[in-house]
């Protein structure tokens, strides 16, 4: 019991929801930097997954790096933490649901994760986005740690 | 010159003439007698000469007067001729004699006539009280005090008495009775007058202690003008040492003294009061003004001892005031009082002016006084102590004002305070409570700024892309349904073009088409179409939903000169449905 309850605090600790956090947040903000430089090969990548109509293909390979820069950013900031852990979770699924829908199709395509060469997508691949999006699960419940925005009210808080 | 009268009387007492020279002279001797008897005052003489006239103008040897007294029963007897013994017997037989001719007629206490009348004659007397040879009896009944008898003895000449000589002597005896009468009277008159002088002495002696009472009186009223004024003077005054010297002033007024001084010592506070009057400063013993040495407490302790109870002055024994260590002066009369069982104090007063030395009711009135002056003290003092009560009250007030204004201000700061904390509270609680919310502006945010960045990014880089399907700039290719062009393939007319990358071209595609993926298009073109003729027909498929490569190659295709240029309609898909040839 006493086991159980220790692992439980682990698991459920702030400063490993933190560790988290700064890891996945790092993690996007490198996800987002070659795609930011490299539209065109990301545009490729998108199209590759045969999900994105052709007329939002550009636009969506455009405006997806930054949103995945941003939400990075902040979390790795602290700033509106939890929203953007909803942002990354749910491109977390969207790229889990993509990566599997292509799987099912059997398309041989690049998984376009990190850069435009690599991987091919396989199951790996899914099983990896999927712990990705449990982390993004713990963050959103259990993050309480050096978040610059409740610095203050934290401060105050103690007061 | 009776005699001589009364021998004449009998010489003529033959003829008728000398009768009446007889009676003349009888009535004569009655008018003398009459004279000679108002005359006189004492009756004892009355008797005797009334006897002395009767006797001789009868000629009778012997007889005798009672006057009696029936309030005392005591009798008077005047007697001529009589034996002794019977005048003894007389005298003794008084109160028989009144038994016996008086008690009838005075015991009913009625008015009787004064006439005389003849009880007996000639010898009838039988009885012992009256001398043996007694032959008339005179009996007459005035008063109380003088009713008598009278008896006479034998005539000289004549055995027997005569209607005349009875006659005579009833007028004789009437007019002893008138005589006693007037006598009498100016006795009372006397016995008034005597009286009445008494009473002027008394009048006076009554008068002299009127004027006594009077100045009694007086200094009464003098004594309690001296305390009114006083307690009227006193009243109005507060303050101790005010009240000590107007006292002081009053009682040295009111006793007309010169020299005074009051000492009053508070052991609580070792506070000590003096005031004096009438003497030099330099001559002043023991304390002055508010020093304090041991001899006041141990003076005052020392009085304490004795039975003094509050505001009830008492006189110090003068043997004590002599070089008194406390009283300022050489006091002849002195006063210790107290107040309360701390305040004690001393009056010495001096000698009067006049060197009169101090009445009885002078040093009682001095005491009440004094009393009087003690509830005036013991009233100022409680007055100080209430003074001083207020005092402190008023000052305890102020405090307690200023205590409660900073408490009022600091209440007004805590609870600007407070409510700066619950709104900083409250603005905490919902900036945390915002914090942690999840809330759909930002992923609108999030989103727009990432539309802009993303868009000013790709702008700027010079890799850039088109955010416009470039397709949508084309002028549409014509469309080729897959029967049709089912019809061209078997006829060979047509030249297939697959526009799909080569993955997927190696995976599927029309039998005998050519791979002229869009990404590799220029160097496809060159190694396969160059030398094509412009006019073959061309029939280009392969777009999947993110990509319309079939519409781009034939743009390319056409911008290269080829003019027949279609897509097939429906894509690999359409035909594939037909079950047309397939590779591989």
């Amino acid at each position: 019991m006493k086991v159980i309850l220790f692992v439980k605090k682990i698991f459920t600790h702030r400063y490993l929801a933190l560790v988290l956090r700064l890891y996945i947040g790092g993690l996007f903000i490198y996800a987002s930097m070659y795609k930011i430089n490299y539209p065109a090969e990301f545009a490729e990548t998108v199209a590759s997954y045969q999900i994105v109509p052709y007329w939002a293909v550009n636009i969506f390979a455009v405006v997806l790096p930054w949103v995945e820069l941003i939400s990075g950013v902040l979390l790795v900031a602290g700033i509106r933490s939890r929203s953007a852990a909803v942002i990354i979770g749910l491109l977390m699924i969207m790229f889990t649901t993509a990566t599997f829908i292509n799987l099912m199709r059997d398309a041989a395509i690049t998984c376009g994760c990190f850069q435009a060469v690599g991987e091919q997508i396989s199951w790996r691949t899914i099983g990896r986005d999927i712990i990705w999006l449990i982390m993004t699960i713990h963050i959103f419940f259990y993050d309480k740690a050096l978040q610059l925005e409740n610095r203050f009210s934290l401060m105050l808080r103690e007061i | 010159m009776k005699i001589a009268n009364l021998k004449q009387a009998n010489d003529c007492k033959q003829d008728p003439l000398m009768e009446l020279e007889r009676r003349g002279f009888l009535l004569k001797t009655l008018r003398d007698a009459t004279c000679e008897l108002s005359s006189l005052e004492d009756t004892e003489k009355m008797a005797e000469v009334f006897l002395l006239i009767s006797m001789g103008t009868l000629g009778i040897t012997q007889g005798f007067v009672v006057l009696i007294d029936t309030e005392s029963l005591k009798g008077q007897v005047s007697s001529r001729g009589v034996e002794d013994q019977d005048i003894k017997r007389l005298h003794e037989s008084v109160p028989q004699i009144i038994q016996q001719y008086f008690s009838n007629t005075f015991q009913k206490d009625a008015p009787l006539p004064i006439e005389a009348h003849l009880i007996a004659r000639d010898g009838f007397l039988d009885n012992h009280f009256f001398p043996p040879e007694t032959k008339a009896l005179i009996q007459w009944n005035t008063d109380k005090k003088y009713s008598g008898l009278m008896g006479l003895g034998a005539k000289i000449l004549t055995e027997a008495y005569t209607d005349e000589d009875i006659e005579f002597l009833l007028g004789l005896t009437n007019s002893l009775l008138v005589s006693i009468k007037n006598a009498r009277s100016v006795t009372i008159i006397r016995q008034l007058n005597l009286d009445l002088q008494q009473k002027n002495i008394e009048q006076e002696e009554a008068l002299k202690e009127a004027e006594r009472t009077r100045k009694e009186l007086d200094s009464r009223l003098f004594h309690l003008n001296a305390l009114y004024d006083t307690t009227h003077e006193l009243s109005g005054l507060t303050d101790t040492k005010k009240i000590m010297e107007t006292f002081l002033l009053m009682a040295m007024g009111t006793f007309s003294i010169e020299q005074g001084s009051i000492v009053l010592f508070d052991s609580e506070e070792k506070k000590a009061f003096v005031v004096y009057r009438g003497i030099e400063k330099e001559k002043v013993r023991g304390p002055r003004g508010n020093d304090i040495d041991n001899t006041l407490p141990q003076f005052f302790e020392g009085a304490k001892t004795k039975d003094l109870t509050p505001m009830k002055a008492q006189m110090v024994p003068p043997e004590r005031l002599l070089n008194n260590p406390v009283c300022p002066i050489d006091a002849s009369v002195g006063l210790l009082f107290i107040i309360n069982d701390t305040c004690l104090g001393l009056i010495g007063l001096g000698s009067k002016i006049t060197e009169q030395s101090y009445s009885a009711e002078e040093q009682e009135l001095l005491t009440t006084l004094v009393n009087n002056f003690t509830v005036f003290l013991g009233n100022a003092k409680s007055f100080e102590t209430i003074q001083k009560l207020n005092a402190d009250l008023e000052k305890r007030n102020i405090q307690l004002n200023k205590t409660i204004e900073e408490l009022s201000a600091s209440r007004l700061r805590i609870e600007v305070l407070e409510r700066a904390k619950a709104r900083v509270k409250s603005v905490i609680q919902s900036e945390m409570k915002r914090t942690r919310r999840v809330s759909a502006i930002d992923f609108i945010l999030i989103l727009v700024v990432a539309l802009g960045l993303g868009i000013a990014s790709n702008l700027s880089n010079p890799d850039g892309i088109n955010l416009v399907p470039q397709v949508w700039s084309h002028k549409p290719s014509p469309m080729i349904d897959a029967h049709w062009a089912k019809l061209k393939y078997d006829a060979g007319t047509s030249l297939f073009v697959d526009a799909r990358p080569s993955d997927f071209f190696k995976q599927r595609h029309i039998h005998g088409a050519i791979n002229l993926p869009l990404s590799l298009f220029d160097f496809v073109y060159m190694m396969k179409f160059s030398r094509l003729d412009p006019n073959q027909e061309i029939i280009v498929y392969g777009r999947n939903i993110s990509r319309l490569y079939d519409q781009e190659v034939a743009f390319k295709l056409t911008s290269r000169g080829h003019v027949d240029v279609k897509l097939l309609s429906g894509g690999l898909s359409a035909w594939k449905e037909k079950d047309y040839p397939l590779a591989p």
